[in-house]
């Protein structure tokens, strides 16, 4: 027998402890005929597809069909752990984020407690004063979701088909749907909203006669 | 002589602070002011002659006693429509500009009527220029505000307070901050759109020459007005 290729998967407990041979041979050295065979692996086009296939095939067949996310059923669950530590991951860059912004915001506040109140002063409302600040603060929202966006792109068209060692699959694991698209704009737009409300509120209640008679 | 229309009517207004020990600062104050009329508010410092006039431009809300402009009952009003009306019937000059630095003179004399929304953006944009032109500072329009001289921030403040056609113009210490030659470029711009504009012009000044040229004084102490020139300058139509 010839070794005409090493196969590297990352993972060593799969690399030292699994060949592969082409199954007559397999056949051979298990003293089995031609007919033999163990087990079937089917690829479907969709990954997601696969219970879907196996439902049909069962149908099909006194033998037993399993799909992959039964066969893998606690390396989901740990996935399922993973994406929840990510959401919260996430979500703390996210507070901490606008809290930056909601910083700023209360400094330039502060700051331009006189021309809030002479703009009250010459008609604008509490509620144009919330809407300036809310303004602003969802521009750096949308400033924010511009960056990302381009850094994404760059990252997505030079990187995402390199070969690098993560997982099964050997490249990083790109996913171009438009819902996340919208979830990041959503979030990105949303916190900062918040981020822009909370002090413009503060600002909008400012009594514009306590700062001229200071 | 031909006595013209009440812009503004005060009728018994009181007003106390609480803080720290409760304190009359007005007693049942009641005056009228009249179109196109040129009214001076003097009287010692804690007389009560800033805190009235507060009172009389509809951001200050807690006084007792009834407030009335061009007929509309102030008292009472939620801020929202006090501020319509602050947009629409009054201009204010401070002792300071209280201009935006980041903006341009023209777009910080723009900014009440592009909140009032009479008119189109381009319309207003010529609307503040003529303002400009009537205070001399035309060729001043697209500089920050930051980099004009006191007098020529003044100056633009009072254009600020003008653009929307007010009937009153309310200035605390106007010329306060000001030398003798910009004063007096100061007192002429009020003469001027008393007079020729029909404005009405309320001042709380320290300034007796600024005060004596003016249509009318009221002089305060303790709260009550105890001099009030009641019209006796009043030009006839």
């Amino acid at each position: 027998m010839n070794i005409v290729g090493i196969l590297e998967t990352g993972s060593s407990m799969i690399d030292n402890g699994k060949s592969f041979v082409n199954i007559s041979t397999a056949q051979q050295l298990l003293k089995k005929g031609t007919s033999y065979v163990s087990t079937i692996y089917a690829n479907t086009k969709d990954v997601e597809n696969a219970s879907l296939f196996s439902q049909r095939l069962q149908q099909l067949t006194k033998y037993k069909v399993e799909d992959w996310t039964v066969t893998n059923a606690d390396l989901l669950a740990g996935d399922k752990t993973r994406s929840a530590m990510m959401s919260a991951i996430s979500l703390s860059i996210l507070l901490v984020a606008s809290f930056g912004i909601y910083n700023i915001l209360s400094a330039t506040i502060a700051q331009k407690i006189n021309d809030i109140a002479i703009l009250k002063a010459t008609g604008y409302t509490g509620t144009d004063v919330i809407f300036i600040f809310c303004n602003r603060g969802t521009n750096h929202g949308t400033d924010r979701y511009n960056n990302w966006l381009a850094f994404w792109s760059w990252i997505n068209r030079n990187h995402a088909k390199k070969f690098t060692w993560v997982a099964l699959s050997g490249i990083f694991p790109f996913i171009s749907k438009v819902e996340y698209f919208l979830q990041v704009f959503f979030w990105a737009f949303f916190i900062t909203l918040c981020a822009g409300f909370f002090p413009a509120r503060k600002a909008a209640n400012v009594d514009p006669v306590s700062i001229f008679r200071k | 002589m031909h006595i013209k229309s009440t812009v503004l009517e005060v009728r018994e207004i009181s007003k106390y602070f609480t803080d720290p020990v409760k304190f009359q600062v007005l007693k049942n104050v009641s005056f009228q002011a009249y179109e196109g009329e040129f009214l001076t508010l003097i009287g010692k410092s804690g007389s009560g002659k800033s805190t009235l006039l507060y009172c009389l431009s509809s951001m200050d809300t807690l006084y007792e006693g009834e407030l009335y402009i061009c007929g509309t009952k102030l008292t009472g009003l939620k801020s929202n429509q006090l501020a319509r009306i602050r947009n629409e019937k009054i201009g204010f000059v401070f002792q300071f500009h209280y201009l935006l630095p980041e903006f341009s003179c023209l777009k910080n004399v723009m900014l009440p009527a592009l909140k009032l929304g009479k008119h189109s953006p381009k319309e207003i944009e010529e609307r503040a220029y003529q303002k400009l032109e009537i205070l001399d500072l035309k060729d001043q329009a697209l500089k920050p505000a930051s980099k004009l001289s006191g007098g020529q921030q003044q100056r633009v403040a009072i254009a600020r307070a003008l653009i929307n056609d007010p009937k009153l113009i309310m200035c605390d210490e106007p010329t306060g901050n000001l030398d003798s030659k910009n004063t007096q470029i100061v007192f002429d711009i009020f003469q001027q759109i008393s007079k020729e504009n029909n404005q009405t012009i309320i001042a709380v000044t320290h300034d007796m020459d600024f005060a004596r040229n003016s249509d009318r004084t009221i002089e305060m102490a303790d709260g009550t007005i105890v001099s009030n020139g009641n019209g006796f300058n009043l030009r006839s139509e």
